[in-house]
């Protein structure tokens, strides 16, 4: 074949080019450390990359759901611990008072500590989380017990249940309602209210009957310090549930996208020596002709 | 006697001319498109004498131009093709930088972040703070839906440009290509090929092709006869046809080709390949198609969460407010009134449900999980991954295919260089032989003179 001046240099000047784009493709890779930085990289590939950000991202709100849900819940929970211990305070006046050794103006003493335990429960019952109130249903910004100076209670908050998303189509209520705590069944206040004014009116009897009923209210306060406990737990192994699932799709998101960097370091030394051979090579191609050696 | 220095003035005027097409090689050696020459030596025509025939000595026949017609037809072939998967390569190259993903920047990342914060205005229904935040990530999403819209239209316009120049070169090729018709049957005339001329028209029809693909046939005179599209002249003889490109009612390019009674024709559908093929196809079919896509998605966003949003009640109570205002990707926002006071946001399913109620927000967070694309089969983020990818593929698609013609070409041009090329080596070793051979030549005519010489001084 013959082989001309031209085509020498068009050959050597060509493999340089080539020789120069390998190499800046692979610098490229090792300073992001990815192997796809654009759809042309690896289309298929962005397409599972764009899919695992998205899920990650999901699961990051999930986390965050979780957390708010939390929160809400420890409140809720230590609320109604603090409330079993208050009504069982009533309940031991109570025990106390209806047995003879009390008189009268022990009742009417204990009747003055009595509506200060009411009170206290009010303002259990109306603890905030930021600027909402946890026992009011929807009515967030409405305190959701409030009462008359008889002691009549009413509650200002509705049934609605509060939700959270814990993951794809599951939601969790993570708000426990006032009336169903505090004013249903087996109403604290009312029991308070009855004690009372058995208490003043010095009515042993009466006395003694609250007793069942607050024995009543406490069983409720158990019974919803049970749920928010089941709800507790739930969070936490769906937190865990998530923690795992994300260490998993970050495995995967970091095989998929990011580049071998041991591979990609060694292919850049062989390429560079591959490039300084070229160099040398071209060099001695491309200068002598015959007339060097004419005459 | 005479003959004999008839012999030797042929050999130096022959010699002579031969070193004269050496220098012309040596001289254009680098020039792009030229095939060397060489002189065709052959006796001249013999005279019958006593002992046979007798030779005459040596003339120059012609001056040949060393070129294979065949690769470079060929090579135009491949070069149309690689002019439209560099030009699809180009303009797509831009399109991808558009998109940027996968990136912190871009619409993946902003429809993540606008579905995340209306779970966290369902986490607190009566919070300011979240609202606003929700109301910020709803305008990056609405922003980032305009700009690359708009981008994608920006490179429309730029290649636009770009095929007006294109037209305009082919035009202006083709003309040069009709004059050099008209010079090379000129001086053809009296049979001799005219090399030069040539080697430069068939730079050009080089150059041609990389622009559009053509056929061609050369006549009897040596005129080349160029047609394009459906067999629409672009060269004939002496004269030359234009084209030029013009837009039509729907916003796509449409190429004309201007027939002799001064009409436009549009050719736009006959064109296959070469570089105006290739802009033709990324900027009235495939950009078009993104384009629609990015409406489909950002519309369908729109309408469904605006479909919950007005059954939703704000803070005050407010309902049946849109939450997106616009028809297209191209003027999406979010509602003014929303804008103005976040808290008319509707979260709420009931009005008897303020503050608490965080039904509406909930819904409209899950409308990232619902199929509402596509006739009910993919999701807003798989409608957006597979146009992604399918502007990936296509991509790759046009960098192999062309990666592959450059490396066709080179490999003709490798033929053609070592057939057509000059080689400074062999032109140098002609010089020498083509001295000698003169030098031999004027040592003939020293010698006939010395003969002469003793023949007069005989008497």
């Amino acid at each position: 074949m013959r082989v001309t001046n031209q085509l020498v240099a068009n050959t050597v000047t060509r493999e340089l080019f080539q020789q120069t784009e390998d190499l800046l493709e692979l610098e490229s890779k090792i300073s992001t450390g990815k192997r796809i930085n654009k759809p042309s990289d690896d289309p298929i590939g962005m397409s599972k990359v764009l899919d695992y950000g998205k899920t990650l991202s999901k699961i990051e709100q999930y986390k965050r759901n979780i957390s708010h849900g939390t929160s809400w819940l420890n409140l809720t929970e230590s609320t109604l611990g603090t409330l079993d211990s208050i009504v069982v305070n009533a309940k031991e006046i109570a025990v106390y008072q209806a047995t003879g050794t009390a008189n009268d103006a022990d009742r009417q003493m204990a009747a003055q500590e009595v509506k200060h335990i009411y009170d206290q429960i009010i303002q259990l019952a109306n603890t905030k989380l930021g600027d909402s109130y946890i026992f009011s249903g929807y009515k967030t910004d409405a305190a959701p017990f409030s009462r008359d100076e008889n002691f009549n209670i009413t509650y200002h908050g509705d049934d609605s249940e509060i939700q959270t998303k814990l993951g794809e189509g599951v939601s969790m209520t993570i708000n426990a309602n006032g009336a169903d705590v505090f004013h249903c069944d087996a109403s604290v206040f009312d029991s308070l209210k009855g004690l009372m004014e058995a208490l003043e009116n010095n009515d042993m009897e009466m006395v003694s009957a609250q007793i069942e009923t607050l024995d009543a209210a406490l069983d409720q306060t158990l019974e919803a310090q049970v749920q928010v406990g089941a709800k507790l737990d739930r969070m936490t192994t769906t937190k865990s549930y998530w923690d795992n699932f994300e260490l998993d799709v970050t495995e995967m998101l970091s095989e998929t996208e990011d580049a071998d960097l041991t591979e990609a370091v060694i292919k850049l030394t062989s390429r560079e020596a591959a490039y300084q051979a070229c160099l040398s090579v071209a060099a001695k191609m491309i200068q002598p002709t015959l007339m060097s050696f004419l005459r | 006697m005479y003959g004999i220095l008839n012999i030797g003035k042929g050999a130096l005027a022959t010699q002579q001319r031969a070193i004269g097409v050496t220098g012309h090689n040596i001289a254009n050696a680098n020039t792009e498109g030229y095939s060397r020459q060489k002189v065709i030596m052959e006796t001249n025509p013999s005279i019958c004498s006593q002992e046979g025939q007798e030779g005459r000595g040596v003339r120059a026949k012609e001056i040949l131009r060393v070129y294979d017609r065949f690769l470079g037809i060929q090579i135009n072939n491949e070069n149309k093709e690689l002019g439209k998967w560099e030009a699809q390569k180009g303009a797509l190259e831009n399109v991808e930088i558009i998109f940027n993903e996968p990136s912190k920047y871009r619409l993946q990342e902003a429809m993540n972040e606008f579905w995340a914060s209306w779970q966290e205005v369902a986490n607190n229904a009566s919070g300011y703070s979240e609202r606003t935040v929700l109301l910020a990530k709803a305008q990056r999403l609405a922003q980032n839906f305009r700009a690359v819209f708009g981008d994608l239209e920006e490179i429309q316009d730029d290649m636009e440009q770009s095929m007006q120049g294109c037209v305009e070169e082919i035009s202006g090729i083709a003309a040069q290509i009709a004059d050099l018709n008209d010079a090379i049957a000129r001086n053809e005339v009296n049979g001799r090929a005219d090399n030069d001329q040539r080697d430069r028209r068939d730079l050009l029809m080089q150059e041609l092709s990389y622009m559009i693909g053509f056929t061609s046939f050369e006549d009897s005179d040596g005129r080349m006869n160029i047609s394009i599209g459906q067999g629409r002249p672009l060269v004939t003889g002496n004269a030359s046809w234009e084209l030029s490109v013009k837009e039509d009612v729907s916003d796509t390019q449409k190429v004309l080709w201007y027939g002799s009674d001064g009409t436009g024709v549009d050719i736009t559908s006959d064109i296959s390949s070469g570089k105006l093929e290739g802009l033709i196809e990324v900027r009235d079919r495939r950009i078009p198609e993104y384009l629609n896509r990015l409406d489909t998605l950002a519309t369908t966003i729109m309408e469904d969460v605006n479909a919950l949003h007005e059954t939703g009640y704000g803070l005050e109570g407010a309902t049946g407010n849109a939450f997106f205002t616009g028809d297209s990707a191209s003027n999406v926002e979010v509602s003014p009134q929303i804008v103005a006071e976040v808290n008319k946001i509707g979260a709420s399913g009931t009005l008897e449900g303020l503050p608490g109620d965080n039904t509406i927000a909930l819904a409209i967070a899950d409308l990232q999980h619902e199929l509402t694309m596509s006739d009910d089969t993919s999701t807003y983020d798989g409608y957006y991954g597979s146009l992604v990818s399918d502007l990936g593929i296509a991509l790759r698609n046009a960098i192999t295919n062309s990666e592959h013609e450059s490396e066709m070409i080179n490999h003709l041009n490798n033929s053609r260089e070592s057939i057509s090329g000059v080689s400074l080596d062999e032109e140098m070793v002609n010089l020498i032989k083509f001295q000698h051979a003169y030098e031999a030549a004027a040592k003939l005519i020293g010698t006939v003179d010395e003969l002469t010489e003793t023949l007069l001084s005989i008497t």
